[in-house]
């Protein structure tokens, strides 16, 4: 191993010295960075945009207890995942309105019915949550692989040093350090591509946690007040009798 | 997604190449330690200087200096390429091997050797010839394009006169032939020894 002279190796220098190894290592880091930080930047944009418009979403009902405009507000607010989970719900409670409404035992019927709404905005729901979860699968994997990716590197690139140095009578200090300097650029590649995909990897699901507790709730709420809707046009019915 | 994905590739390629063009733009400073050698310019007595000024020069690879010395029975002699007018100055060499940096160093014998030369040309020693024995250690850097840094008067002899002698010396050589090429160190620190001998 030929010790670098003392021209300044500038900020490729380890790059460029890298054995065939850690470049594979350093490029598989690099696409592995370059996906992350894709799926960050999609992420902070839609799920930003989501939790922006629930917390309009969530103002805009407020204290309603009837469902009125709810069309209009879920068009509104169409990137809230309550939304979607308000048209499921109302879909299905207008089906079995439709079907069982009109009869004379109708309001009772719908009443135990309300399994069936609740359990189409649960699918609706969990529709959203894995289209909020979706991708971050990768960024939780970039968090666990890529230091040890950047280990693997360094550890091989320690190993070959070490290995040049077979039947070298004295070892010195200016043969190993360039060595073992361009092999730790592997496990410093491996930290930078995994530091920001740990911080943002528990950024979003904290956003997401946030998104879904919304979600129960609403879904709850939107149950009450279809329980209330059936009520009422029960108590108008008797009125009409 | 596939914006993000060309955001996000478009991204990394300004990083790497800001800090690229900083990389190149600013050298990066070289802190690696200096290689660091023991020299001796032995006045020889009687003689004028400055032609005799290189003779007895010993080259001490001291690392660590009492090794060395405790080793100065195992001199080895060769004929020293410069030493002035007179040119009958010795070159030796101990302590192969006892330091890291001294192994590696010991292969440019023939840059220290066209050193002792002209540091020697620049030494006047107000005492030559005489019956006085002094010893002074001035340290300094050469930088790889050979510039003299630092000069310091490391182990004064007592006497001023002496000690300003060697440090001026350095001072007036200010300027050496570049490190050779192949010299793995960023500079060269040398402790180089100036004696008084009758």
């Amino acid at each position: 191993m030929v010790p670098t002279t003392g021209a300044s190796p500038g900020f490729l220098g380890p790059f460029i010295h890298a054995g065939p190894f850690a470049l594979v290592d350093v490029i598989a880091l690099v696409l592995m960075s370059v996906a992350s930080w894709a799926i960050v930047l999609r992420k902070f944009r839609t799920l930003g945009r989501a939790s922006r418009q629930t917390r309009q979403f969530l103002s805009t009902w407020g204290l309603r207890t009837r469902l009125g405009d709810y069309e209009q507000v879920a068009q509104r607010l169409r990137h809230s995942p309550l939304s979607s989970l308000l048209l499921a719900g109302v879909k299905e409670f207008n089906a079995l309105r439709a079907e069982f409404g009109n009869s004379q035992a109708g309001p009772e019927l719908l009443q135990h019915m309300i399994p069936n709404i609740t359990e189409a905005m649960e699918r609706a729901a969990s529709r959203e949550v894995a289209k909020i979860e979706g991708s971050l699968a990768f960024l939780s994997i970039t968090t666990m692989v890529a230091p040890f990716m950047g280990l693997l590197g360094t550890v091989q690139g320690v190993l070959v040093t070490f290995m040049t140095l077979r039947g070298t009578q004295i070892p010195t200090l200016q043969t190993i350090a360039p060595g073992i300097s361009d092999a730790l650029i592997t496990a410093v590649m491996g930290l930078v591509v995994a530091i920001p995909a740990a911080l943002f990897y528990n950024y979003f699901v904290g956003k997401a946690h946030e998104l879904e507790g919304d979600m129960e709730r609403f879904e709850s709420e939107l149950t009450g007040i279809m329980r209330r809707e059936i009520v009422s046009s029960q108590v108008e019915q008797r009125k009409g009798q | 997604m596939r914006r993000d994905f060309l955001l996000s590739f478009a991204g990394h390629v300004l990083v790497v190449g800001i800090a690229a063009l900083v990389g190149m733009s600013r050298a990066v400073r070289d802190t690696r330690r200096p290689i660091v050698f023991s020299v001796s310019v032995v006045s020889g007595g009687g003689t004028p200087l400055p032609q005799a000024g290189a003779q007895g020069t010993t080259l001490v690879e001291s690392k660590p200096k009492s090794q060395a010395k405790a080793q100065s029975t195992a001199q080895s002699k060769t004929p020293a390429k410069g030493g002035g007018g007179s040119g009958s100055g010795t070159f030796k060499r101990q302590g192969l091997g006892v330091g890291v940096e001294g192994a590696e160093a010991l292969g440019y014998s023939y840059y220290l050797n066209a050193m002792l030369t002209r540091v020697s040309d620049n030494w006047l020693n107000p005492y030559a010839g005489q019956a006085k024995v002094l010893t002074a250690t001035v340290v300094f850097d050469i930088e790889r394009d050979g510039t003299v840094k630092d000069v310091k008067v490391e182990k004064k002899s007592g006497d001023a006169a002496y000690d300003a002698s060697c440090e001026r010396a350095l001072l007036v050589t200010d300027k050496l032939p570049p490190l050779p090429p192949e010299f793995p160190g960023p500079r060269l620190k040398l402790h180089l020894e100036f004696e008084q001998k009758p």
